[in-house]
């Protein structure tokens, strides 16, 4: 016996190291089917995008190839490749705003089983599916923190959904900001004591708001009922400026009678026809939430900005780990071959240059 | 078959396949006289093919590294089935209890009910394809038809959330028609409209509705969620003068859809039991065979190259490990 195992010692010993390598590399390339998989801990994230589809989101000044595309056509790109760019496991829901209102359309589901169907989707959001027409950002942030507190509250929803709501902030018509809800009461423990105030203890709610859009302002495209383009909206189209309710600081406007002019009696004139991405009330708004704020220019940074590591769910998965044992099979057997190819080049250098210094270092 | 790779630039590394074709890692004999080894085709032969082996197995592995799959393929397959729209009514009614209440302790919504009915409707058949549109004022599509059933109840689970504005029934179902522009003719098509209320339809869209029901051959099933107290669609107008489209909607939208060239068959459910009992017909009516296609997600192709490269460096190990000293 001893014999034995004293003979295979000697030819192990005697023998050349590029059979192991290659024996490692053959045992290596097996193990990617012994364990190709190892529980690892990956994190997953749950998201609720929020896609704007009001009129102003139709204006086309982002550009792909050199031709004009929509805000709601780029944040929907934007969505759909950070979708595809998710791990398996992380859920994605959709949702759509208009008027004062997130309409959740679609619940989260999980990302790779139903990677068709999310993308479909995502490719089915229409401005045309707008239930009205105002556009109140604000309150439609509002509605979503509390469909998505309520939704917690009833199960519907895990605690680790985020919200990403993509949208340009524009307010139309404008509004009086004496009567807007403050996101900040939905906020846990930011305002205690506030009426409807978020319970201190609540699980916080990560997000972000998207601000979509160019910082010119510009036209925005006016659609018949047919889906028809018919121009674009002027000056006279749209209210210039807030008249709803009391103005918050009556000494700053023009002709200010209490009861027969709470607004002045002079021509408003404004821009609110035009849109730009309203990136200094996004903003404020987003600092109200203790949201982050974006603006959307690559899907890079988009994707960087949805998967922080704080709103991510840590989750231990079965992962592919074959590529560790075909790298490093990879590796011998590359280091085997290349070894023959190194050995040659210097035994070549010896014999064409006799005083090549490999020789000396070799003997 | 699409071939494609996850991670395309790992496959620069090919050019590593190149390194056998330097010279074998066998080990060198050295020989006084040429001439004492005259070139034999077998050796060559051998020599060629232990080289291609290597470079294959050095390429197999970079290939599983750039992770290889097959783009997804659809199959057809034959199974009896429908291709069902369920055309969701996202009216604020619709968040009401069957008595017209706000839901209080342990009460259900109606669209509560819908959707716990309309989970379990989609969970139980297998075979159909379901696509959701919700409508109030706007229609909007949400899933296009498909094999997922996950994303169809994740579309009803959310249409359980807070609803909207009003009834535009007529721009639902446009909507839910035009899911039929691509699919084949050879399945069953069935509409589920799934509302607490109806609207007017007008002259014009009437027309179009009865149009494209008869082009695209679809029939419709009707689920009337009513509410305890409100007019129905088979109650018939106690004055002449209330027997108008205004007064009472649900009744004259019924002899709309009665008046569509396709089968049209309508249920009115006033409480959660007769809602299951409608859904439990509509599940045997659809059950002719189907031809349909079915999307496979995208195969992994990674452990059959990593097989091959097994098999390649058993034929390397295998030189190695034959060869001796040749002690002269």
């Amino acid at each position: 016996m001893t014999a034995g195992y004293a003979r295979l010692w000697r030819r192990v010993k005697r023998s050349d190291p590029k059979l192991w390598g290659l024996v490692l590399a053959l045992i290596l390339t097996l193990a990617t089917f012994v364990v190709p998989r190892w529980p690892l801990a990956r994190p997953v994230y749950a998201t609720l995008f929020v896609v704007d589809i009001t009129r102003s989101m139709n204006v086309a000044d982002y550009r792909a190839g050199g031709e004009p595309v929509t805000r709601v056509a780029r944040a929907k790109q934007a969505v759909a490749s950070a979708i595809a760019r998710l791990p398996c496991g992380s859920r994605v829901g959709l949702a759509l705003f208009s008027e004062r209102t997130v309409n959740i359309t679609l619940m989260p589901i999980e990302v790779c089983a139903s990677f068709n169907a999310l993308q479909a989707s995502v490719d089915m959001i229409d401005w045309r599916a707008a239930w009205a027409a105002d556009s109140n950002v604000n309150r439609g942030l509002v509605d979503a923190m509390e469909k998505i507190e309520l939704a917690r509250a009833g199960g519907a929803l895990d605690e680790h959904t985020s919200l990403v709501f993509l949208t340009d902030g524009h307010e139309a018509p404008p509004v009086n900001p004496r009567y807007e809800p403050d996101p900040a009461i939905l906020v846990p423990g930011k305002k205690p004591g506030a009426p409807g105030a978020a319970a201190a203890d609540a699980p916080p709610l990560h997000g972000l708001l998207v601000g979509v859009g160019g910082y010119t302002p510009v036209e925005i495209p006016k659609y018949n009922a047919e889906g028809e383009r018919i121009g674009v909206y002027e000056a006279d189209d749209v209210p210039q400026a807030a008249n709803f309710g009391q103005p918050a600081n009556p000494e700053e406007i023009d002709g200010y009678v209490p009861r027969n002019a709470p607004w002045g009696r002079s021509e408003k004139l404004g821009n609110e026809h035009l849109s730009a991405v309203r990136e200094a009330h996004l903003q404020s708004m987003a600092d109200a939430a203790d949201f982050d704020y974006l603006h959307l220019d690559d899907d890079a940074a988009f994707y960087r900005a949805v998967t922080p590591r704080a709103w991510a769910e840590i989750r231990e998965r079965p992962t592919d780990i074959r590529w560790l044992f075909a790298a490093l099979a990879l590796v011998f057997v590359v280091l085997v071959h290349a070894g023959t190819v190194i050995s040659d080049l210097r035994r070549r250098a010896r014999f064409v240059f006799p005083d090549h210094p490999s020789r000396r270092s070799v003997s | 078959m699409n071939i494609a790779f996850d991670r395309p630039v790992l496959l620069v590394a090919l050019v590593l396949a190149l390194l056998p074709w330097w010279r074998l890692p066998l080990r060198v004999g050295e020989h006084a006289w040429l001439e004492m080894w005259p070139p034999d085709g077998l050796s060559t032969g051998i020599d060629i093919g232990l080289r291609i082996a290597a470079s294959l197995a050095i390429a197999a592995l970079i290939a599983g590294l750039a992770r290889p799959y097959i783009g997804a393929q659809t199959v057809e397959k034959i199974a009896r089935g429908a291709h069902v729209v369920l055309t969701l009514d996202r009216s604020l009614s619709m968040d009401q209890t069957f008595a017209g209440r706000n839901p209080q302790g342990g009460e259900e919504s109606k669209s509560e009910t819908a959707r716990r009915l309309l989970t379990e409707f989609i969970g139980e058949r297998d075979h159909d394809l379901f696509g959701v549109v919700s409508f109030s004022t706007r229609p909007m599509a949400v899933v296009p038809l498909s094999d997922d059933r996950r994303a169809a109840q994740a579309a009803v689970a959310a249409a359980a959330t807070r609803g909207l504005a009003f009834t535009n029934v007529a721009a639902g179902l446009f909507i839910s028609l035009s899911y039929f522009k691509d699919t084949r003719a050879s399945a069953a098509r069935a509409i589920v409209l799934i509302s607490d209320g109806a609207a007017e339809i007008d002259f014009r869209s009437a027309e179009h509705l009865r149009a494209r029901f008869a082009e695209y051959d679809v029939s419709l099933y009707w689920i009337f969620l009513r509410t305890a107290g409100s007019p129905g669609i088979f109650d018939a107008p106690d004055e002449p003068r209330n027997d108008n489209a205004k007064a009472m909607p649900e009744r004259y939208l019924h002899r709309f859809f009665q008046s569509l060239s396709t089968p049209y068959k309508a249920y009115e459910a006033e409480n959660p039991a007769a809602l299951a009992e409608a859904i439990s017909d509509i599940g045997r009516l659809e059950r002719r065979p189907l031809v349909y296609e079915q999307r496979l997600p995208r195969r992994d192709l990674s452990g059959w190259v990593y097989a091959f490269a097994a098999v390649m460096l058993v034929l390397g190990v295998a030189s190695k490990a034959a060869e001796r000293e040749l002690v002269v």
